[in-house]
């Protein structure tokens, strides 16, 4: 990075931050600091639901996904818009009526406190430590790419989120999303415009889709069914729909952002643009991932992304293997180079049978890479078991450091910390939220004799309490993210912890909205049930991750319904 | 402004929500397309 990089990323940081703050003066109570008083409309509502789901690791990953492994992760998102419609017709108006802070106190309404207990505190446990894990991740990446110590960028990355979160609460983290966001994607598409200039001169935009699309890259569709096989059309239509319409019906940090609303409709548009707008903007960063990988189709790419492993392995034991290996690397992208302009000639001439010979021997060729680069990985396993294997996180960093122009590399980084930024404030106000209301105040409410006991902290009219809690949140997750890396395999559990949990919270909600006559006891008792089906699910089956949403909401709901036929209703439904 | 005075963009939320499927529809359709297409 150049002075010019540094000066842009850290004057990006701090205009990020003293807007954040500047958004936050004439803070007034404690409907402003969880719901930003009801008021945004619906562009900030839907900037403010994108900004939350794409955490700095999208910008990340995706890039690299498609670079690694083409556009099949888009297949994902396809379930998002019709929940999307889902949440629209039913989960807002509720929402909004009740006039909610959080989505579980709907529960203590619909079914009893047990049941709003239970789904806060599995949301709390869940959230709290995907916090941490929201600053680990990148911070890991940043750390490696920029030499620092991995403590330092989860300080800061927590520090920088946490400043305006506890001071402005939910409406400053709507309004720096807004922000920052639109400085993502416009950096984004000018990352993009500059990887397509940067492709060698005469080849077309045809040319280079071609090429995209003879080495797998393009692999946007699968319509095979396979349920241990993780992105397919129906695996992202019907396990990806449960998917989204958990964690955007039912978790805190989604429902947070479009309770900001000003009123149904306003909530209800801000949701139909994100519907709108995620699957295309998933298409075009997986495309710029795609992009990348063409362009290192004529210059030759690391034979491993990730930096600090490339370089313990040049400077090790296995110095010479890993030598000899990147020297193979580098003649057999030659070789492709070659064989791909062999191709595109012969295609240019409309010469069927040279153009079949030449595509032969491209693809030959990318095994022989694919092949080397497998070496690779497994010198790597071999010297250190522990060391990291995969490099997709690194695929677009590197490129970015690499060929990208002064002042464009430090405005990515920005870019790459404004989104770790966005996730991390939003899913912070959303635990302080469920935090103030669903535990706090249930609590303050019981011993003040409430039976409704969500009401009970809107009466009180400090914001010092609700700002200690998001100061303790950010506290927890920064030292949970500097300690991740020693925890090891938890990590990988609190990865899979969301997928465990979701389908047991979105069949409680579901019970909820749609099957009336099932009260609490018995969608509390069908909720464990389904939870330790769902757990044996993964400890005994090869099931992809998507599915067990479907699982766990279907159980919830056959269970409850089975078990309300001879358990007695403890409350009838006061509304909605 | 209450909900009953605002009026969605196209006249009505059914044609909003036809209008997210039909766009989920036609980003099926591209990809397949692209899928399909073998350079």
């Amino acid at each position: 990075m150049t002075p010019l990089d540094w000066v842009v990323l850290f004057g990006t940081l701090l205009c990020f931050v003293g807007y954040g703050l500047w958004r936050s003066r004439g803070e007034r109570g404690l409907d402003d600091f969880l719901v930003a008083g009801r008021a945004m409309p619906w562009p900030m509502v839907a900037l403010s639901v994108m900004a939350t789901q794409a955490s700095a690791i999208t910008f990340l990953s995706t890039p690299g996904q498609g670079f690694a492994d083409g556009m099949r992760f888009l297949q994902f998102y396809f379930g998002l818009p019709l929940a999307m419609i889902v949440l629209c017709v039913t989960a807002i108006p509720i929402y909004h009526k009740l006039r909610v802070f959080t989505a579980y106190q709907y529960l203590e309404e619909r079914f009893d406190g047990k049941t709003r207990s239970l789904a806060a505190g599995l949301f709390l446990l869940q959230r709290g430590l995907a916090v941490g894990l929201t600053i680990y991740a990148p911070s890991l990446v940043l750390s490696v790419v920029l030499g620092w110590d991995i403590r330092v960028t989860c300080a800061l990355l927590g520090g920088l989120a946490v400043a305006y979160t506890a001071f402005g609460g939910s409406r400053a983290v709507s309004h720096t999303q807004a922000l920052q966001f639109t400085i993502i994607l416009a950096t984004m598409l000018v990352a993009a415009v500059l990887i397509v200039l940067s492709l060698p001169k005469g080849l077309s935009f045809g040319d280079a889709t071609a090429a995209a699309a003879v080495l797998g890259r393009l692999n946007a569709l699968e319509l095979k069914f396979d349920p241990n096989d993780r992105y397919n059309l129906w695996s992202g239509l019907i396990g990806g729909f449960f998917l989204q319409l958990s964690y955007f019906g039912t978790d805190q940090s989604q429902v947070g952002r479009y309770l900001t609303g000003r009123s149904v409709a306003q909530s209800r548009l801000g949701l139909i643009a994100n519907g709108l707008l995620k699957i295309p903007m998933q298409f075009a960063i997986l495309g710029l991932g795609v992009l990348v990988f063409v362009f290192y189709l004529f210059v030759t790419p690391p034979l491993f992304f990730q930096p600090e492993a490339s370089a313990r392995m040049s400077a090790g034991a296995a110095g010479t293997q890993w030598t000899a290996l990147e020297a193979r690397y580098a003649t057999e992208a030659t070789d492709r180079t070659k064989s791909l302009e062999g191709w595109l000639w012969a295609r240019r001439q409309r010469d069927d049978a040279a153009t079949a010979a030449a595509r032969g021997r491209l693809l030959a060729d990318q095994h022989r890479l694919t092949a080397t680069r497998g070496e690779a990985v497994a010198l790597i396993k071999a010297t250190d078991p522990k060391a990291p294997t995969s490099d997709t996180n690194y695929v677009f960093l590197s490129f970015v450091l690499a060929h990208l122009p002064a002042g464009l590399v430090g405005l990515v980084f920005a870019a790459i910390f404004a989104a770790s930024m966005n996730s991390t404030a939003a899913e912070l106000n959303a635990l302080t939220s469920t935090t103030v209301v669903d535990v706090i105040g249930r609590l303050r409410g019981r011993r003040e004799g409430q039976a409704h006991a969500g009401d009970a902290p809107a009466r009180g009219g400090g914001l010092l309490g609700p700002r200690l809690v998001t100061v303790a949140w950010a506290g927890f997750a920064v030292l949970f993210a500097e300690y991740a890396s020693r925890l090891g395999s938890l990590i990988e559990a609190v990865n899979i912890l969301g997928s465990l949990v979701y389908g047991t919270i979105l069949g409680i909600f579901l019970t909820a909205f749609y099957v009336k006559r099932v009260g609490g006891t018995a969608v509390f008792v069908g909720a464990l049930v389904a939870e330790a089906a769902i757990v044996g699910c993964f400890a005994f089956t090869e099931i992809a991750f998507l599915w067990y949403n479907l699982i766990g909401c279907a159980l919830v709901v056959g269970v409850s319904l089975a078990l309300s036929a001879w358990l007695p209703r403890a409350r009838a439904p006061r509304s909605a | 402004m209450s909900d009953r005075e605002e009026k969605p963009p196209l006249g009505s939320w059914a044609r909003l929500y036809g209008l997210l499927v039909a766009e989920l529809v036609l980003m099926i359709a591209l990809c397949a397309a692209i899928a399909s297409y073998r350079g």
